[in-house]
């Protein structure tokens, strides 16, 4: 038994050697940094979600990037959002790198700040704060930790909107624009539910799920936790928050449904819901196939009491653990991708993906008709409210005070808990974490 | 009478048992029904509402929709290639490791079982960190090889093996073998692997299973999609803006058909192993 548990010792202690072996890469000196070679040969590897693949791959077809990169060959890593997350989240705990450049949504920048694991962009060689210059600031901001860090680029923003359709609320006498406050949202909301097939029953809603207008008064759940150090302060801001998800619950305006189950993915196409409250991606995605047939049909605006967020986005990064000659090359592709109008109208007429470089902003595809839409300018407006969203750096608490706050939400949604009540015990939980 | 009424009473019995069953046939079945049906839907008509509940005419059309998606065939290939291997090499050593540890008494063996039952207890998700690293480090990251060789011999299956071959193979055989001169492994081979033909179809069959919808694994250890399985490749498609849903559930649909037909090769094998299971503990 004892040369057993000598055996096992032995084994555990390996284990933790092992491990241990393998610290942190430190940030190589700029001097030390190899330069990108146009001339040499090289392969990139993008990680990548969704349809990103499909757009960096369309602005790879266009001349000017193989002009620009004659010789480097990109490669993809692609999963669904959820996939690609848990991922990068395994490879980055494990201290490894197994793709030159990860695509990050900008949720999970706070996450990723707090484990470590990306290269500091912001540092020279690269300059990221520099070559970023004309990326809009709050994109920047968001993906800047507390100490100056620069973890990843923004390629694509999503500026928060409410987006309603024009013949419900036109059926209902009522108009969705300009609306001063939440409250005003409330009242207006109550004349969009309807018992359309007169069953009984509300078929009709306001919106999908209260809880989505929950992260619009706190600047999209992007940094803001914290005034003079302390937590959830100030408090009216936090309060605000919850009352308003309680106050759309109590008016039954809402139709509870779960983001991205079937029935909310239908609720948009079979008139479930009048609007929703969510980035301008949503935009493209129901154009492209969620509500294909309502062309014409919905309509964008600025949030009740021009409430300014940001509801998605997309960065690029680069793993700490990424070879240096690669970093040179990936840093390249990072900067065309993100500072190359070319790139990012490539990347927004694909998928709609909204660019995060002002200069683009002025470019004539932003002021034409959207038919989509109706012939409105939505693009425009997506541009307008992306310069006005303010600035708010990334902490290494943002993601356990952002779980913390969402577990507030459900509390006050769910579990019927008073927003007073619900706010103590999130500010508990918070400076358990804090301390 | 009384005959008929207790005869009666048994019809009445029975006629509320299967009503019961097909209430349950319907709960388990109608998702896989339904899954079928969206396969043969065209995809911009897979969220609509009603929803269709009878088989549509687009089925090919979406097929070919996956096809120009994905590789499926390859996908599918490297899918089929992985569950194959771990099935195969799975059966080999966690029965040989449950025939040691069912048949013969040796040092430390007490220990060795309970050690074996206790890494059980750790939640998979736990280990994922450390195993990534190992396979860096073995430089197996981008093969098959870590989706198939840290599970060849798993303490599950050695433990199911060991409990099965306690009861299904006599001891007095194993001797009388030996007396006509076999040697030990063919006491494996030619006694033991038939005797626990059950046993060996159980666990074939969750290995199988729980091998080809592995996710995370080959999400993690397999960087492209010519290298990758279904169930990744698959979800390449999932919340694209113009991914065709209609193709991914045609590609869900056919991912599914090789289970069942395990299922159904085995199904005899499986019943047989469990009812011993249950019976013999």
């Amino acid at each position: 038994m004892k040369k057993l548990v000598f055996l096992l010792t032995v084994a555990v202690a390996a284990g933790l050697l092992f491990v241990g072996c393998s610290g942190k890469k430190e940030q190589t000196s700029a001097a030390d940094m190899p330069v990108f070679d146009p001339e040499k040969e090289y392969v990139v590897s993008i990680g990548a979600y969704g349809d990103l693949e499909k757009a960096y791959k369309a602005v790879m077809d266009t001349e000017d990037f193989k002009s620009t990169f004659p010789n480097v060959t990109v490669e993809f890593q692609t999963a669904d959002f959820g996939g690609h997350h848990s991922r990068l989240t395994t490879v980055l705990a494990a201290g490894e790198a197994t793709n030159d450049i990860e695509a990050l949504e900008v949720g999970y920048i706070a996450k990723f700040v707090e484990g470590g694991g990306l290269t500091n962009l912001a540092a020279a060689p690269f300059n990221g704060v520099e070559v970023g210059k004309d990326i809009v600031g709050f994109a920047m901001s968001n993906a800047t930790t507390s100490d100056g860090s620069l973890v990843a680029m923004p390629v694509d923003i999503a500026p928060a909107v409410l987006f309603y359709r024009q013949s419900l609320v036109d059926e209902a006498g009522v108009s969705l624009e300009n609306l001063e406050s939440w409250d005003e949202f409330i009242e207006v909301g109550k004349e969009l539910v309807a018992d359309r097939d007169g069953d009984g029953e509300i078929d009709q809603f306001a919106i999908p799920n209260a809880n989505e207008v929950a992260m619009t008064p706190l600047n999209g759940g992007k940094g803001g936790w914290f005034k003079d150090g302390k937590p959830l302060e100030p408090k009216e801001k936090f309060i605000e928050a919850l009352t308003v998800v309680k106050e759309i619950r109590e008016a039954g305006i809402d139709g509870d449904l779960g983001a991205w189950t079937g029935p909310w993915t239908q609720s948009f196409a079979d008139g479930t819901v009048a609007a929703t409250i969510n980035g301008a991606w949503f935009g493209g995605a129901l154009k492209t196939w969620i509500a294909t047939d309502l062309s014409g049909d919905w309509r964008a605006t600025r949030l009740p009491g021009n409430t300014l967020a940001a509801l998605g986005g997309t960065y690029l990064s680069i793993p700490a653990e990424v070879p240096d000659e690669q970093k040179a090359v990936a840093w390249e592709v990072i900067k065309y991708l993100t500072t190359s109008s070319n790139a990012q109208l490539t990347t927004f007429e694909t998928i709609d993906a909204f660019p995060a470089l002002t200069t683009v902003f002025d470019d004539p595809i932003m002021n034409e008709p959207v038919e989509y839409f109706g012939g409105q300018k939505v693009r425009q407006l997506y541009a307008d409210i992306a310069q006005e969203i303010p600035n708010a750096a990334v902490s290494e608490y943002d993601a356990a005070i952002l779980s913390v706050f969402g577990n507030a939400i459900t509390d006050v949604l769910v579990n019927d808990a008073s927003v007073e009540e619900s706010y103590q015990t999130a500010l508990n939980s918070v400076l358990a974490i804090a301390d | 009478m009384d005959q008929k009424s207790s005869s009666l009473g048994r019809f009445g019995g029975k006629t509320i048992l299967y009503a019961i069953l097909m209430v349950f046939v319907f709960i388990f079945g109608f998702p896989f029904y339904y899954m079928f049906v969206l396969s043969t839907v065209p995809g911009t008509e897979v969220y609509r509402n009603p929803p269709h509940i009878f088989f549509k005419s687009s089925f090919f059309t979406n097929i070919s929709a996956l096809f120009d998606d994905i590789p499926f065939a390859i996908n599918f290939f490297n899918s089929f290639g992985i569950a194959t291997l771990a099935t195969v090499t799975v059966i080999f050593f966690c029965t040989m490791g449950g025939f040691a540890l069912a048949k013969y008494d040796f040092k430390w063996k007490k220990p060795i079982f309970v050690l074996m039952l206790s890494t059980m207890a750790i939640p998979p998700f736990l280990n994922i960190i450390p195993f990534f690293k190992m396979m860096i480090f073995f430089q197996w990251y981008g093969t098959w090889l870590p989706l198939i060789v840290p599970g060849m011999a798993n303490a599950f299956g050695i433990i199911l093996m060991t409990q099965f071959m306690q009861s299904s193979i006599p001891d007095a055989l194993m001797d009388a073998a030996r007396i006509d001169g076999l040697t030990e492994f063919g006491i494996l081979t030619r006694i033991a692997f038939p005797l626990s033909r059950s046993g060996i179809a159980v666990l074939g069959i969750m290995t199988f299973i729980n091998s080809w919808n592995n996710f995370l694994g080959a999400l993690v250890m397999l960087p492209n999609i010519n290298s990758t399985t279904l169930p990744v490749a698959l979800s390449k498609l999932f919340m694209q803006m113009d991914g065709d849903r209609g193709g991914l559930m045609a590609g869900t649909v056919l991912a599914v058909v090789p289970l069942i037909f395990v299922f159904i090769a085995f199904n005899k094998q499986i019943i047989s192993g469990l009812a011993a299971g249950s019976v013999k503990g």
